[in-house]
């Protein structure tokens, strides 16, 4: 890597590093009282204890298998359900009233009535997630599905191509790359919907980041909070540079 | 192969301007006979495009019936079109582009693709078959467009302006190559074309379509007989037509009131 390159990537770090010092200022010269806004060094104990005894890492295990799975219902279902309403005028018009009202409210309005038929379980949070993501991959594969060069489907019509292979050889490869951000979308609110949804009721199994937060909330421990805030925050990053990952191996064919 | 039989077909659009239906094509009928290749000519945007469009099944006469004759092959397709504008799958590399055709029919990738390089050769991009459309010109993407149709092996073959944006050399390159195959495949051919010379070159018949609304202005044949060469350009019957076509357009230039 080129000096300059690494000067100009420093930016990136710099706003982590200032949240740093203010924070050890902050505790240092005690503007805040440490039992409300705890020490790096009192959150750096509560982590290594925590991921001691296991519970960190066990909750963040519960809470990312709690995301793939909602991704995994929700992004093949946002992208066919979207493709096929920005296809067929119809479906778009069989489905688009109820869509935009459910996604104008807060999906955890659902979730009661999931805890009615799930109880507190993997399967409600996971279903109550999926919505959420569904959301992030529709409207983005909507737009795809209304983008697809008219000449290129002209040419999948001239060479006899189905509806069924039109969808397949035209619209899939087509939305790859048109709906890289809306996946990059339901990655982060499925993420938001499982966390918020553990932090809603107990979670299951007591495991999962939302619950341990909630819980050292009720237990008045700052630095754990702290602690499990920043393992919050590094799993975001990481899911961040994932997505942007698979959007570039996928979309190779552009220049 | 087969022949099409154009039958006093209209097409009009309804224009969002005038909030009126705007003539295209009023009402046309010709016939190109099995194997002939015919080039159209005609001012732009005379409607030239919405009849290869009409011919391809893309667009529905108004009024008026196209059909085709002597079909020889049912189960063979009966067009393809090489669009006027790009039109190959960004996703597909140059020979998965080539394929699709009989992919979409259902034939075995793998040979397909073995036959394909046939096709790539012929259009003279061998070399390229692993290329993205994105990684060529506008006149390469053109050819493979060319290659896709002939590896479907229509029985009509329909092409609008297809070497528009390939340069002066590689044009006359792949006018020869298209006279040859032409001849080899005997292939109806209805090839769309701003080009004077290269309509000549490559037609059995031309026809002059009139500015909008189009009407068949003129049909002339070109009784140079075939294989042809590049320098017949220079004969007398060559540049006889040459004039005949010229003026024409020009009559048709002046009525739609391009020429002040
Ligand atoms: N779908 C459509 N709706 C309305 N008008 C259309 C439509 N398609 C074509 N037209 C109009 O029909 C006319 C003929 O268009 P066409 O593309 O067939 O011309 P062309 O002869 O191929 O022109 P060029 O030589 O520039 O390619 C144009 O005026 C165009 O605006
Ligand atoms: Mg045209």
């Amino acid at each position: 890597m080129k000096p300059s390159k690494l000067v100009s990537g420093a930016w990136y770090l710099i706003p982590f590093i200032l949240i740093l010092v203010i924070w050890e200022a902050v505790t240092t010269f005690s503007l805040l009282p440490p039992d409300i806004f705890p020490p790096l060094t009192t959150t750096f104990a509560s982590f290594v204890s925590l991921v001691a005894e296991g519970t960190l890492v066990g909750s963040l295990i519960a809470t990312v298998e709690r995301v793939i799975a909602s991704l995994l219902i929700a992004i093949p279902l946002g992208v066919v359900v979207g493709l096929l309403m920005g296809w067929k005028g119809s479906i778009f018009r069989f489905l688009i009233l109820i869509f935009t009202v459910v996604f104008a409210i807060p999906k955890l309005a659902f979730y009661g009535i999931l805890l009615f038929f799930f109880g507190v379980s993997d399967t409600s949070i996971v279903l109550i997630a999926s919505l959420s993501a569904f959301f992030g991959v529709l409207f983005p594969a909507i737009a795809s599905a209304r983008s697809v060069d008219s000449t290129l489907m002209k040419v999948a019509k001239d060479y006899d191509a189905g509806d069924m292979q039109i969808f397949f050889k035209v619209l899939i490869p087509n939305a790859v790359s048109g709906i890289a951000s809306g996946v990059k979308l339901a990655l982060t609110l499925a993420y938001i919907e499982v966390v918020t949804a553990e932090m809603f009721r107990a979670a299951p199994g007591g495991v999962g980041l939302g619950w341990l937060m909630q819980l050292y909330a009720i237990y008045d421990q700052p630095g754990a909070v702290m602690a499990v805030l920043l393992v919050l925050l590094a799993f975001g990053g990481v899911v961040v540079f994932a997505a942007d990952y698979a959007e570039g191996k996928l979309s190779m064919w552009r220049k | 192969m087969a022949g099409v039989r154009v039958d006093n077909v209209s097409k009009s659009f309804f224009d969002f301007k005038t909030h009126a239906e705007l003539k295209i094509i009023d009402n046309v009928s010709f016939d190109v006979k099995d194997k002939e290749f015919v080039s159209i000519l005609g001012v732009s945007g005379c409607g030239k495009s919405t009849l290869l469009y009409m011919i391809g099944g893309h667009e529905r006469p108004t009024h008026g019936t196209i059909s085709f004759s002597d079909v020889k092959d049912s189960k063979a397709h009966l067009t393809n079109t090489v669009f006027q504008e790009a039109s190959l799958f960004p996703w597909r590399k140059v020979i998965d582009n080539v394929i699709f055709g009989p992919e979409i029919t259902g034939g075995n990738k793998k040979e397909l693709r073995t036959k394909a390089m046939e096709f790539i050769n012929l259009v003279g991009l061998s070399g390229f078959e692993s290329a993205y459309p994105s990684h060529l010109s506008g006149g390469m993407k053109q050819r493979v467009a060319i290659a896709r149709a002939l590896m479907n092996n229509p029985e009509v073959l329909l092409m609008d302006e297809p070497f528009a944006s390939v340069d002066a050399q590689t044009r006359m390159i792949m006018q020869e190559q298209l006279l040859r195959i032409h001849q080899k495949s005997e292939k109806t051919t209805l090839f769309v074309t701003h080009n004077i010379d290269e309509a000549i070159f490559l037609a059995d018949r031309l026809m002059i379509l009139s500015a909008r609304p189009a009407k068949v202005k003129e049909i002339i044949e070109v009784n140079i007989g075939k294989p042809r060469t590049w320098d017949l350009r220079s004969s007398k019957e060559f540049v006889d037509i040459y004039g005949r076509v010229l003026k024409s357009l020009r009559e048709e230039l002046e009525r739609a009131g391009l020429f002040h």
